[in-house]
């Protein structure tokens, strides 16, 4: 093995490790957000600093990687997209930290009927296997399990999509309404929303790293070009692809 | 005419010029050789070779003199080989870079150009009357090798230089002495060029007549010498006798003597361009 | 601003990473604190040219320090203090004091031949000596008077071994050492250095003269060899010495302007003079 073959192993240990960190904190925040268990999400907000500093250390040893190995290609590829991996998976840890804020501070209290109205689990298990999906697909090099995280994000967006006409319905008729909950009820199932896209963001990191090809922004564009009524062109495309 | 035609008209004369100036020397050494071939080769056979002299003509042979230059030959090469060498090493190798090793390199190279007779002076006062060798093969013998010495030494410092120093470096980094180096490296490297030096200046000894009558050899030896204390003749000085006799046949004589002479130092000028293209091709640094 | 939790955290990380580095690179258990090679207050002269200035260094074993800097900064005369292969430049003087594995190498007791054993040099150009491979690695042991054939033939396979030739030369071990390619050359150099069983190897410029390829497994085996022997290499190579050096101390006009961690030199150097220098901002 090459000296920086070394490297590159001691990185993906890293970043797997990472991932597993992240995985446990959303796991765990399903538990707290549905138990309410005000201990629980302390200690996920505790564990939070980890994973702040699991990214610190991934940039270290990247900047490390990038001044001593002077990677090219695929060693290249894989730098530059673990970096982003590391951040993203950073603010996955951000969000679920932000819905233990909810239970621990505004002691947010959530009852069956509304979980189930919105699929809080639904949303919880997918996100848990999108990043089993993209943690497996950086490990093996398996771009279809990437792939698929971005079918599985369209679940999310539909149940978040239905959010505001499913709490319509159900609170129509209802007196005692706890606009309070419901509020942050919404938050979290946005919350829940946004770590899908995160993923996804994860997933086209890895399809950049092993297939060298930037799938980032190009339906998006498309779709805002589409709603505009504009012509598609590469340039135009090129302005508008903004980080959402 | 511009610049150009003019050049290259230059370039084309200056060609022609080294054309004839490289032909000339060849076409007089052709005519030489081919002069005495004519008039010697006829005379040479096996009891020519095996004779003693004698006072007739055709009856007298080399043997003697051929004998004798062998003897010179193989006593010069003992004498001079391990002195050369070894003064060679130790200028290149050993003496320290200054002013006297300089001195020192500016004669020997001087030296080598000093003519043959000086050097048979040298030797009749040294090696024949002080030291009492008489006019014997050993006084000759020494004499010649004082005249070989110098190219010798200038021959193994050349091909001592050759060697690149990172060998000797590579040597001296791997824990080898001095001497280990010279022994395992330098002069296994360097061995060919030496002996091509050697060879060489043996067969300019071969040639030698001029001191060796000053030393004292013998025109008229009717015996095979037997020790380095023998009087002796060498093939030399026998043709200088021969020529200067005025009858014809003796000329002749000359003539066959000066081909076999020839022919000693082809093959020894053979050997040592064998055994330098033989060295050139196993070591490219 | 990090608090001091996430600051232990990280510094736990790097630990456990440096010490998974360090288990998967070199297989050792302890760490051995002693250094290798002391240089104090190190003045070397070349008649009136000072070529070194008040050098002070300390060498780990076990470990690939680079030296790096331009042309005529020092670094190879550095180099060539640890195995006094300076001694033969005329005009050569030395000051301070320089301790190989603990024994002054400059004081009058030292055997040069000794020293040389111990202290093993690879040089610019391969420079194999005229003679076959098999010579070439048995040179060591012959010169130390070793006379057991069995001896030697296992030293030479193992040494031959240990610089990954012996499956391309070992048909072919009454070979001319001359008719291997360059690459091939320089790991023969390496091997018939190890024969002799060193503690520090020097390493002077070892690739410069040898194609990429080539290039690339003798950085590899720099990177292997450093399990067992303590290896000092001048380059001129600044990605080299990122890649394979531990240490790297930086040289100008004879002074030893910084050094420390490779990983921090070539990240955060303190120097102004050292940045511009590795990033090739020179002049």
């Amino acid at each position: 093995m090459k000296p920086f073959e070394y490297e590159i192993e001691n990185i993906k240990t890293l970043v797997n490790e990472m991932f597993d960190l992240v995985k446990d904190q959303v796991h765990l925040t399903k538990e707290a957000l549905l138990t309410s268990d005000h201990d629980l999400s302390g200690e996920i907000m505790r564990k939070e600093k980890r994973v702040n500093a699991y990214e610190l250390s991934v940039d270290r040893e990247i900047e490390d990687f990038l001044a001593l190995q002077a990677p090219v290609a695929t060693d290249l590829r894989f730098a530059i997209a673990i970096l982003k991996i590391s951040a993203s998976l950073e603010r996955i840890g951000d969000h679920a930290y932000r819905i233990s804020t909810l239970v621990f501070d505004e002691q947010l209290k959530v009852n069956k009927g509304i979980v189930e109205l919105l699929q809080i689990s639904t949303l919880f298990d997918e996100i848990d296997d999108m990043l089993i999906n993209v943690s497996d697909a950086l490990e093996k090099g398996e771009i279809e399990l990437a792939k698929k995280v971005f079918k599985q994000d369209k679940t999310l967006d539909k149940i978040n999509k239905k959010l505001p006409g499913l709490l319509d319905e159900h609170y129509k008729n209802k007196k005692n309404i706890d606009l309070h909950n419901i509020i942050l009820i919404s938050r979290v199932v946005g919350k829940l929303e946004r770590v899908g896209d995160l993923i996804k963001n994860i997933a086209e990191e890895i399809i950049f790293y092993y297939e060298s090809e930037v799938i980032r922004h190009r339906k998006k564009n498309l779709k805002i070009s589409k709603k505009l009524g504009e012509a598609t062109g590469e340039a135009e495309s090129e302005k508008t692809g903004m980080e959402e | 005419m511009n610049n150009i035609t003019k050049n290259h008209i230059k370039d084309k004369l200056f060609s022609a010029t080294g054309i004839f100036s490289t032909l000339i020397g060849l076409i007089l050494l052709a005519v030489f050789i081919g002069d005495i071939i004519v008039e010697g080769a006829g005379r040479i056979n096996w009891d020519f070779i095996t004779g003693l002299p004698s006072r007739k003509a055709e009856k007298a042979g080399i043997y003697t003199a051929m004998i004798g230059t062998v003897w010179v030959l193989v006593l010069t090469t003992i004498i001079s080989f391990p002195i050369g060498v070894s003064a060679g090493i130790y200028l290149e190798e050993y003496a320290k870079k200054g002013r006297l090793s300089r001195l020192l390199e500016v004669n020997i190279s001087n030296l080598a150009g000093v003519p043959s007779i000086i050097y048979g002076l040298l030797g009749l006062e040294i090696f024949v009357r002080i030291l009492g060798f008489g006019n014997s093969l050993l006084a000759g013998s020494m004499t010649l090798s004082l005249l070989i010495l110098p190219i010798i030494i200038v021959a193994t410092r050349e091909s001592i230089k050759a060697v690149p120093q990172s060998i000797r470096d590579a040597s001296f980094a791997m824990g080898a002495t001095k001497w280990q180096t010279i022994q395992y490296q330098v002069l296994p490297a360097s061995f060919g060029g030496i002996l091509t030096g050697i060879i060489l200046a043996l067969s300019r000894a071969v040639g030698e007549a001029a001191p060796l009558i000053v030393v004292g050899a013998l025109a008229y030896v009717p015996f095979v010498p037997s020790s380095p204390m023998s009087e002796f003749s060498v093939l030399p000085i026998q043709i200088f006798n021969w020529i200067s006799r005025p009858q014809h046949e003796f000329l002749v004589n000359a003539a066959a003597a000066i081909i076999i002479l020839l022919i000693i130092t082809f093959i020894m000028n053979g050997i040592a361009m064998y055994l330098r293209s033989r060295w050139q091709k196993k070591i490219k640094w | 601003m990090l608090n001091m939790e996430t600051e232990e955290i990280i510094m736990e990380n790097e630990v456990r990473l440096t010490k998974k580095t360090e288990n998967l690179v070199t297989g050792n258990t302890g760490i051995n604190t002693e250094y290798e090679i002391i240089a104090r207050n190190l003045n070397v002269f070349y008649g009136e040219f000072q070529a070194l200035k008040d050098v002070n260094m300390n060498i780990l074993p076990y470990t690939v320090t680079a030296f790096i800097g331009p042309s005529g900064c020092g670094k190879s005369t550095f180099l060539r203090v640890f195995n006094r292969m300076n001694d033969y430049i005329d005009g050569f003087r030395i000051e301070g004091e320089v301790f190989v594995s603990g024994t002054e190498i400059y004081s009058n007791r030292i055997k040069l031949e000794e020293l040389r054993r111990k202290v093993g040099m690879v040089f610019q150009k391969p420079n194999p000596f005229p003679k076959t491979i098999f010579e070439n690695v048995a040179y060591g042991l012959r010169i130390q008077g070793v006379k057991d054939k069995h001896f030697i033939l296992e030293r030479v396979e193992r040494s031959l071994k240990q610089v990954v030739l012996w499956d391309e030369v070992k048909d072919n071990l009454h070979k001319n050492a001359l008719a291997l390619s360059g690459g091939q050359q320089q790991r023969l150099c390496i091997a018939r250095t190890l024969a002799v069983e060193p503690e520090v190897i020097l390493m002077d410029e070892p690739t410069s003269a040898l194609d990429p390829i080539s290039t690339g497994k003798i950085e590899e085996l720099i990177f292997e060899l450093k399990n067992e022997y303590t290896i000092v290499i001048v380059t001129h190579n600044m990605q080299q010495a990122a890649r394979i050096s531990d240490h790297t101390a930086f040289f100008y006009l004879g002074e030893l302007i910084e050094q420390g961690h490779t990983k921090d030199i070539y990240t955060n150097p303190k120097n102004k003079r050292t940045e511009n220098y590795i990033t090739g901002r020179f002049g």
